[in-house]
C-alpha cells in the first residue's frame, strides 16, 4: 500500500468544501469590496498604491473528482439499496484514494450523495463504469504531469485501481436485473 | 530514451524481471486452463513478451536481467482454479513495479509505465481477482 502522506499544495479544507459545494471564491473580491466601500464617500480618494492580489489556493482537481466520485457511488447506493454489497468495497476504495491524495476526514464526512441520472439499476451501473473509466485517464494525466515521485507512485497506483473498477463494474452489471 | 540513473535501471530491471517470471507462469497456466481461459494466458505469453522488450530497450543491454531458467509462482500452479489465482496475484504485483518506474522516468515511457500498471490491474480482475484500492 501507497504510505499516506501530506500533499503540499493541497488547498485548504475550507477551499476544498466551498468548492464541492460549488461555491467559488473570488480572490478579487476583497479588492472590489474596498472600492466600492470608498465610493460616495466624502473622503479624498487614496492615493495609489499597489496591491499584491491575494492568491487563493489552487484547487487540487483530482481530490476533487475523487470526492465526487465517492458522491457518485454513495448516491448509486442510496437509490439503489440492492448494489450496496457490490458497490461499498468500491466506494470505500476511492476514500482510501482520497485520504492519499489529502483528503482529511472532515472532507470525507461533507460529501454529500450525488442521485444518479438513472432510471434502474443497470443504468447507474453504466454511469458508474463512465465515471470510472474518465477518473482512470484523468488520474493518469496527472500522474504523467506530476513532478514529486511519490505522488507520481501514488497517483499511477490509483490509476491502476480505477482503471480495474471498469471490469468489475461491469460483472456486477451483468448480474443485475434492470 | 535509454536510462542510466541507478534508481531508474534498478526499477526497470525490476520490471523486466517480473515479466519474464509472468511470461512462465502464463505458460505454465495455459497449461490448465481450458476456452477463454486458456485463450487469454496464450495471448499474454506475446503480450508481457512485448513489455520485456519494450522494457528492455529503456536501459543498456548489459543491465537487462538474463531470462530465468524457470519460477515458482508465489501461489503453486496445480489447476485451473491455482493457474487463475496465480496469474491474478502476478498481475497485482506488476502494478507496484510499474509505478515504481512511472516515478523515475519521464515522457512516454512515464506514460508507458502508467498504462502498463493500469492494464496489469485490469489482468488482475479478469483472472478473478477483487479490485484494490492500492493494488499488491
Amino acid at each position: 500500500m501507497v504510505t499516506p502522506r501530506a500533499i503540499g499544495d493541497a488547498p485548504s479544507d475550507v477551499t476544498r468544501r466551498r468548492l464541492l459545494h460549488g461555491v467559488v471564491a473570488l480572490p478579487t473580491l476583497g479588492l472590489a469590496a474596498t472600492a466600492l466601500a470608498a465610493c460616495g464617500s466624502d473622503e479624498p480618494a487614496p492615493e495609489a498604491i499597489e496591491i499584491e492580489p491575494s492568491v487563493a489556493p489552487q484547487p487540487d482537481e483530482t481530490l476533487l473528482d475523487e470526492l465526487a466520485l465517492i458522491g457518485a457511488y454513495a448516491g448509486t447506493i442510496a437509490v439503489y439499496d440492492q448494489l450496496r454489497g457490490s458497490l461499498t468495497a468500491i466506494a470505500d476504495q476511492h476514500r482510501a484514494h482520497a485520504r492519499e491524495l489529502g483528503a482529511t476526514e472532515a472532507d470525507l464526512e461533507a460529501i454529500e450523495p450525488i442521485p444518479p441520472n438513472a432510471g434502474n439499476a443497470k443504468q447507474a451501473l453504466a454511469n458508474l463504469i463512465t465515471r470510472e473509466r474518465n477518473a482512470a485517464g484523468q488520474r493518469s494525466d496527472a500522474a504523467a504531469s506530476a513532478e514529486d515521485p511519490e505522488r507520481i507512485r501514488a497517483l499511477t497506483f490509483i490509476a491502476a485501481s480505477e482503471s480495474s473498477h471498469v471490469p468489475e463494474l461491469k460483472d456486477i452489471r451483468k448480474g443485475v436485473n434492470a | 530514451m535509454t536510462y542510466t540513473d541507478p534508481a531508474a535501471v534498478a526499477a526497470i530491471a525490476d520490471v523486466i524481471e517480473a515479466e519474464q517470471n509472468y511470461v512462465f507462469a502464463a505458460g505454465l497456466a495455459g497449461a490448465f486452463l481450458k476456452g477463454g481461459g486458456r485463450r487469454r494466458a496464450v495471448n499474454q505469453l506475446a503480450e508481457h513478451r512485448a513489455q520485456v522488450q519494450t522494457a528492455s530497450l529503456m536501459i543498456d543491454s548489459s543491465a537487462v536481467p538474463q531470462t530465468p531458467p524457470g519460477f515458482e509462482p508465489p501461489t503453486p500452479i496445480t489447476d485451473a482454479k491455482s493457474a487463475r489465482d496465480s496469474l491474478a496475484e502476478l498481475s497485482n504485483a506488476l502494478v507496484g513495479f510499474y509505478a515504481n518506474i512511472a516515478a523515475v522516468t519521464e515522457g512516454d515511457d512515464r506514460r508507458w509505465a502508467i498504462a502498463s500498471a493500469q492494464a496489469s490491474a485490469r489482468d488482475a480482475i479478469q483472472w478473478g481477482a477483487a479490485s484494490q484500492a492500492f493494488p499488491t
